[in-house]
């Protein structure tokens, strides 16, 4: 997983930072938005190679974060994080073009796992 | 309320204080585990471990976390027990907050800030708990479908006469496309059966076009007026 | 006025309806009201057109009746006078034909007697009187010759008139008789005399049964002084006096209503002769001439009877309908108000529960990455002190806070239940998830839980919080049916093609049957206390909404079976 560069999106700023460590800790350079506006712009700034998207999140919804990211950067494979019971919001993400979805609070493993999954699948596609 | 409603509203209840006592309990045995790991690492070499500030600070959010989640179950779980006392004793203020504090989740999805203005003096209300936290929260509620983003919501509970208490709601900023949305608000029927909930309680609710925007009037002691 | 009144009040009780909450005793009065009011609108008119129709008949009838009996009282007279004036004519003729010498001359006399009683009935003597009232001569069965008549009263009579004719009376053979007396002036001499016949009335009698009356109507003669002057069938002999009241003298024939002596109702036509002093009278008893009115009149009062049970019976009937369907449709419209009222609170409820459940998911997902960093840390330090224990104890944690997260998505389960939403579901994974919801108060209260889930249960199309729901209402009633340590048991079969269906089994304590028949009725409560009865009428309804059934088995103390039955498949979702 050396090189890989990922993005994290979540309003809980206690949440990425620790996911981001934690990530870091296994070679992901990983970097951290507190909401949708700072997203776009960190994407648009410089590119990761995946981005990992909160849906519920005050003001731009990670929804319509996805949205965007998919328009404007349709390589960019998205891995959605949907609050507990969030079946629906995932189900509507996958829809707009995430890769996949897992819910809040994650295993770390899993995370990473669906990581891989989503860069084979778009390097395969590229 | 309707037999139906009190029974639905028990219902959720039920379910409510059940799944809130178990969260209580759950976040209880993670706070012991912290704990333990906390003594552990105190007894040890600090120099033998790598990363023992990293821990205690890691150790010291989770505590923080875990009284955040406690703080949460226990107002949902007071919310939930009510149904079972028609009739309580309870403080407004505190009342007041701790729905502030349970509703602000929903406040922050639409970008808008609740806080309840801190009071020093008590006011003892002696009310149907549920029916009142229903009306205060749904009158949060109503706001929160009629502000714009970004704006602030501000209960306050007041003492108007030794007979009567009041929560009032109010905000910063009001455009002209709220106000014409309070307006709507007040023709529908969901704020009349607020009237309604609100007159079982021998108290009257206002909705008014400048602050405070809601005004609701309770009696100190509804169990003579019901 | 009344009427008016009442209609506008029943209106306003048909308006206002949504102002209070219908009670028993609002549509009893109702019905009353309507009641009435139909009666009154339907009953006054037939009741009006019977009365009219009945004195309408009545009058045609009488009338009908009346002028046949005026017509043969008229007919009846006319013979008789017919035959008084042939009489008197004839003794008329007597007197001026012949002088007064032959007259006095007894044989002559007999001679004319003998001619008279040939060629006419009913002559039974003749004699002459001279202007002093001496009888000169006499022709017939008596010695009445040189009877002085001076002092009776027909004598004076025919000082004044020339024309006599007596009322009947019985003469010496005791037949009854009248007397015709005709004067006679001699117009060259200025004597005159008088020839006096009497005459036999058996011809009246003929008169009489010529009318052809039936055999209970009556006619007779009498005099204006009551007297009978023929035989009557009912009210007595020649010369009786007649029992009833003499009708009033008139020159046209009459019929009057009278009760006789007998007690009859009768009708009477009478006639007063022009010429002498009789009445004719025609007495029918009215039952026997109103007999084709009795029989209308009775079959009027039946058609009158029926048409009035009829329509009360209608009038009833379709009230009871008509306000039990105002009664069914307000009180649906009372449910689906509330309904509406309890779903917009139950979702503010449950959006305060969910937002809760999301607001708690946030610190546990925080307290999650903080123990996963220090399982990392832990983890990736090569030698760190009591790597084990300390990584059983940040395990822990993290399972923890995984037990957290099942906690708050089973609240979320139960908080968001708004709209139906189908998905594809395994029932007894639903089972299961409800039944550990309840696992606790089980342990606490010593209540043996029991799944027996059906291993190859197909997947069916539901709605997972509905369903959630449903077992949990039922399992509730359950849990508060049963003591402690008593037997809760939860089995999911299939039914058959198109059912699956999940039973819920209690030792408990029962219900009655009058409690069966009540338990889906949505303000229904046991009166055991308020957490027994959690609505069943809600989950009925769910059921119902998710195109199963519910069905219940109860004996008291002996414990309930429920059997919900779900479609594998939910039937709107295939009409679509």
């Amino acid at each position: 997983m050396e090189g890989l560069k990922v993005l994290l999106v979540d309003d809980e700023e206690e949440f990425v930072s620790t996911l981001a460590e934690r990530l870091r800790m296994r070679g992901i350079e990983t970097g951290t938005a507190g909401d949708g506006e700072q997203a776009l712009k960190s994407i648009s700034e410089d590119p990761p190679q995946l981005v990992v998207l909160d849906v519920m999140m005050p003001g731009l919804s990670g929804l319509e974060v996805l949205r965007r990211v998919r328009s404007e950067h349709p390589h960019i494979p998205v891995i959605l994080l949907t609050g507990i019971g969030g079946t629906r919001e995932g189900i509507e993400g996958m829809r707009l073009g995430a890769f996949d979805y897992l819910m809040k609070p994650l295993a770390i493993e899993d995370l990473i796992s669906r990581m891989r999954a989503a860069l084979a699948a778009s390097r395969g596609g590229a | 309320m309707a037999p139906m409603e009190m029974r639905e509203t028990a219902f959720m209840g039920r379910i409510t204080a059940n799944a809130t006592h178990e969260m209580k309990n759950v976040l209880a045995i993670i706070k012991e585990y912290v704990g333990l790991i906390q003594d552990i690492l105190a007894r040890l070499d600090k120099d033998s471990i790598p990363s023992s500030e990293k821990m205690f600070r890691s150790l010291e959010s989770i505590r923080d976390q875990v009284q955040r989640g406690v703080d949460l179950s226990e107002y949902l779980n007071r919310f939930a027990h009510s149904p079972d006392e028609t009739i309580g004793t309870f403080e407004l203020n505190l009342t007041v907050s701790q729905i502030v504090y349970l509703s602000r989740r929903l406040a922050k999805l639409k970008e808008i800030s609740l806080e309840a203005a801190q009071q020093n003096q008590t006011i003892t209300i002696v009310s149907d708990p549920l029916k009142a936290q229903m009306l205060i929260f749904q009158c949060i509620d109503v706001l929160l479908d009629v502000l714009e983003s970004g704006a602030t919501m501000r209960l306050e509970a007041l003492q108007l006469d030794p007979g009567t208490a009041a929560v009032e709601f109010s905000t910063d900023k009001v455009s002209a496309e709220a106000r014409q949305r309070l307006k709507d608000a007040s023709g529908a029927p969901q704020w009349s059966s607020l009237k309604e909930l609100a007159g079982t309680l021998g108290g009257s609710i206002l909705l008014g076009q400048e602050d405070p925007l809601i005004r609701l009037v309770l009696p100190v002691d509804a169990e003579h007026k019901m | 006025m009344d009427a008016k009144k009442g209609l506008r009040g029943i209106f306003r009780r048909f308006l206002d309806v949504s102002d209070e909450e219908p009670s028993p005793a609002r549509y009893r009065a109702l019905r009353t009201d309507i009641t009435v009011l139909m009666l009154l609108i339907t009953i006054i008119p037939l009741c009006l057109m019977a009365l009219i129709n009945y004195h309408q008949y009545q009058s045609a009838l009488k009338s009908e009746i009346v002028s046949p009996m005026k017509a043969l009282v008229n007919k009846t007279k006319h013979s008789f006078e017919l035959f008084l004036a042939g009489r008197l004519s004839t003794v008329r003729f007597v007197a001026s034909a012949y002088s007064y010498e032959d007259l006095a001359d007894e044989n002559k006399l007999n001679r004319i007697f003998r001619v008279l009683k040939q060629e006419f009935r009913g002559f039974v003597d003749l004699g002459v009187i001279d202007s002093n009232g001496l009888q000169v001569s006499y022709a017939g069965p008596y010695e009445l010759k040189g009877k002085d008549y001076s002092e009776q009263d027909w004598f004076q009579h025919l000082k004044v008139s020339d024309v006599y004719i007596s009322d009947v009376f019985l003469g010496y053979r005791r037949f009854p008789h009248i007397v015709i007396a005709v004067k006679h002036i001699e117009p060259s001499s200025g004597r005159s005399w008088i020839v006096r016949a009497t005459i036999d009335t058996g011809r009246f009698d003929d008169l009489i049964a010529s009318m052809g009356l039936d055999p209970q109507s009556d006619a007779f003669l009498i005099n204006p002084q009551g007297v009978l002057q023929t035989n009557s069938k009912f009210y007595g002999k020649v010369l009786d006096s007649f029992p009833g009241v003499v009708p009033p003298l008139s020159h046209e024939s009459n019929v009057i209503d009278e009760t006789d002596a007998k007690g009859r109702d009768v009708l009477i036509a009478y006639t007063y002769f022009a010429q002498s002093n009789f009445v004719l009278m025609v007495v029918k008893p009215k039952a026997e001439v109103l007999r084709a009115w009795y029989t209308l009149k009775s079959e009027l009062l039946i058609v009158f009877l029926i048409s009035v049970v009829v329509i009360v019976g209608v009038i009833l009937r379709l009230t009871r309908m008509l306000v039990d369907r105002l009664e069914e449709s307000d009180r649906k419209r009372e449910l689906a108000l509330r309904e509406m009222q309890h779903s917009h609170k139950l979702s503010s409820i449950g959006r305060l529960a969910a937002g809760v459940a999301h607001e708690v998911n946030n610190p546990m997902a925080v307290i999650n990455e903080k123990a996963g960093l220090m399982k990392d840390l832990i983890e990736f330090t090569q030698n760190f002190p009591d790597k084990e224990k300390f990584l059983s104890q940040v395990e822990a944690i993290i399972q923890a806070v995984e037990r957290c997260r099942a906690i708050t998505h089973r609240l979320l389960g139960f908080a968001k239940r708004m709209d139906v939403e189908i998905e594809i579901l395994d029932l007894n994974q639903v089972v299961k998830e409800t039944a550990g919801f309840l696992e606790k108060e089980a342990l606490y209260r010593n209540i043996r839980l029991e799944l027996d889930l059906a291993a190859h249960l197909p997947r069916i199309a539901s709605d997972r919080g509905q369903l959630q729901q449903v077992f949990l209402n039922i399992l509730n009633n359950s849990f508060a049916a049963v003591d402690d340590g008593g037997r809760v048991g939860i089995a999911t079969w299939e039914k058959d093609i198109d059912t699956v269906g999940v039973t819920f089994i209690d030792n408990g304590c029962g219900m009655s049957e009058e409690t069966l028949k009540h338990i889906y009725e949505p303000f229904y409560t046991t009166k055991k206390g308020a957490g027994s009865g959690l609505g069943l009428s809600i989950t009925y309804g769910i059921v119902k909404k998710l195109g199963g059934d519910i069905e219940v088995q109860s004996k008291v103390g002996q414990g309930t079976r429920f059997m919900v039955y779900l479609p594998k498949k939910p039937r709107e979702r295939s009409e679509k």
